[in-house]
């Protein structure tokens, strides 16, 4: 087994996925938060 | 400088100081030395980590980026919070949960001895140099600003970073990382406060920003796909968040940082903060250098902001200066009445006036800088870096000017703390302890990790007093860790994600993506973010064909 890999899944692993899809959709977020904030004052 | 900025920055030096050697009393054993305990929250840890990232020529170098070039260099952290869920998933609980000082330690019981000290070794000579510049650049930008000298700035800057790390350890590195943001974060809102009440009566922010909006400079978002740009939103997502997962996943400086958390889900949660709070702290820093862009719409702007390096120039041909200046003037001019005309008017025709005068006043601005560097011999001449301390400097109230002073001192040396205290660590775990004394108690490692960091902080000033003379060493040092960070993660990757690879095939693997990243940038005009990606793509093919084949050969 690799040096540091867990046995079986924490009890917060439900959580943390929820984490990380949280982040994917922040960075769509951002992205099209950022074009809007372009686009609205005509850069 | 007034004497209440000399003050504030006095008692900043001071405090960081003092923090420090009160620290040294709970960093007795290598745990606590180097990895506190592995006691921290994980907000301190998160804002070690952002303040470690953040070095004082991100704070000056971006304003002024922004000044001039607008905010496309947003995009460059569009792939952090990405390359954060990744590490997330596999460096941060593999380090912690292998319990391993340095991020090269687990590749020793991974792989073998060797990868570990090859990869130390990369580790300790780029970040080494490294540390010298990211100390270099603001001391020189203050000592000219400021008229500070520059050996005397190198060395408050590098040794009282030097002492406090060399006492507290990690455990100080972390805690004043926490005010250093703390100061950095008020430094920088104070700013934008100072700059919004010193629009002229009636100009709103919203005027401002269309503006700089009929400029380009709020052109945030590049969707073309050109290797060759340099900031494009396919190189941030893409080719910045392999550089992202280099640096936040095998560099030393960031690995300790999280595994000084208190657990591993304390460490994930420091790394979901910058994940965060990275692009709007980024996106408030270029809008600082857009707002001082507006700033000078209204307020006519020096030509030059880094008058030390135009003097030879202007001693050489002053007439040829002086006419610069007067035709920047009258350009000036043109563009604040075109400024003023199309917010009255709010007109397409006046828009483009608007930004046809601009362009005018930008082309000037090329010209002059053009001139310096050929009348006064000096091609390195940069002004951009100058921008933001001047501005400071010109503008701002007493006591805010020592307070903005602080915050980009505190800037570099949260980042040169960061640094030293994880080639300490290196240098301890990697060498002293495996190599030379491997059977040294707990007591001969931290004397060890004290005397290695006080070592590093004079190699570095040493550094910084040679990279303010060489301009070309600063583009060595930064080509020189581009060259190797694509390949470090290839080698990680091979580590975390790939049960098939073998030792020879990291070692090799690794050697095969370096020669990679060379040839790239010799023969190529390929941008040097996607070094990272063919470091990484090379070093991760190569490792396993060597890997598949040194199995079948035995």
């Amino acid at each position: 087994m690799l040096p540091g890999r867990a046995n079986e899944p924490t009890p917060s692993t439900s959580r943390w996925r929820r984490i990380y899809l949280a982040v994917a959709i922040y960075t769509v977020l951002a992205i099209v938060l950022l074009y809007a904030f372009s686009s609205y004052f005509g850069g | 400088m007034h004497y209440l900025d000399w003050i504030v920055v006095a008692a900043y030096l001071s405090y960081v100081i003092w923090q420090g050697v009160r620290l040294s009393r709970q960093s007795k054993t290598a745990e606590s030395f180097f990895l506190a305990g592995r006691s921290l929250p994980w907000w301190a840890v998160g804002l070690s980590v952002m303040a470690t990232q953040m070095s004082a020529i991100t704070l000056v170098g971006t304003t002024g980026q922004a000044y001039t070039d607008g905010m496309r260099f947003i995009q460059f952290y569009l792939g952090l919070p990405l390359a954060m869920v990744i590490l997330c998933v596999t460096a941060v609980p593999f380090f912690y949960r292998a319990r391993v000082y340095t991020a090269y330690e687990y590749l020793e019981r991974r792989f073998d001895a060797r990868t570990r000290t090859l990869t130390s070794s990369f580790f300790l000579l780029s970040r080494g140099l490294g540390v010298g510049v990211i100390i270099a650049a603001p001391a020189v930008i203050l000592s000219i600003v400021l008229g500070w000298n520059e050996f005397a700035t190198i060395f408050a800057i590098g040794l009282s970073t030097t002492v406090y790390t060399m006492f507290g350890g990690v455990r100080a590195v972390t805690w004043t990382d926490v005010k250093q943001m703390v100061i950095i974060f008020a430094g920088l809102t104070i700013c934008v406060v100072v700059i919004l009440r010193g629009f002229p009566e009636g100009v709103s922010l919203g005027d401002g920003l269309k503006l700089a909006g009929a400029t380009g400079m709020l052109q945030t978002i590049d969707f073309r796909f050109d290797l060759s740009e340099r900031y494009t939103i396919w190189s941030g997502l893409l080719a910045a968040m392999f550089l992202f997962l280099a640096y936040f996943g095998c560099d030393q400086s960031q690995v300790q940082r999280y595994l000084t958390a208190r657990s591993v889900d304390e460490g994930r949660t420091s790394l979901m903060m910058s994940a965060f709070l990275k692009i709007p702290l980024q996106f408030l820093i270029l809008l600082i250098g857009v707002l001082i862009f507006i700033f000078y719409q209204f307020r006519p702007p020096p030509l030059v902001f880094n008058e030390s390096g135009a003097s030879q120039a202007v001693a050489a041909q002053p007439a040829r200066f002086h006419e610069l200046e007067r035709q920047y003037g009258e350009l000036l001019s043109l563009r604040e009445a075109t400024a003023t005309r199309f917010l009255a008017t709010d007109s397409r025709e006046d828009r483009e006036a608007y930004a046809a005068a601009n362009s005018a006043v930008l082309d000037k601005s090329q010209e002059t800088r053009d001139f310096i560097r050929e009348a006064g011999g000096n091609e390195t001449f940069n002004d951009v870096n100058y921008v933001f301390p001047v501005f400071v400097i010109q503008n701002m109230p007493v006591g805010v000017v020592g307070l903005i002073i602080a915050a980009i001192m505190a800037a570099a040396m949260s980042s040169v703390a960061a640094e030293l205290n994880s080639l300490a660590t290196a240098s301890t775990m990697d060498f002293y302890k495996r190599h030379i004394n491997p059977d040294s108690d707990d007591r001969q490692v931290v004397i060890f990790g004290r005397w290695a960091t006080l070592l590093w902080g004079v190699f570095a000033c040493i550094v910084a007093t040679f990279a303010t003379n060489l301009g070309s060493l600063i583009e060595v040092v930064n080509t020189f860790g581009s060259f190797f960070y694509g390949s470090l993660l290839g080698v990680f990757v091979l580590a975390f994600g790939l049960p098939g690879a073998r030792a020879v095939g990291a070692f090799w693997g690794l050697i095969v993506g370096i020669i990679a990243v060379w040839l790239a940038s010799t023969f190529t005009d390929v941008a040097f973010l996607w070094f990272n990606v063919v470091g990484a793509v090379f070093t991760i093919t190569a490792g396993l064909l060597i890997s598949r084949f040194s199995v079948e050969a035995r």
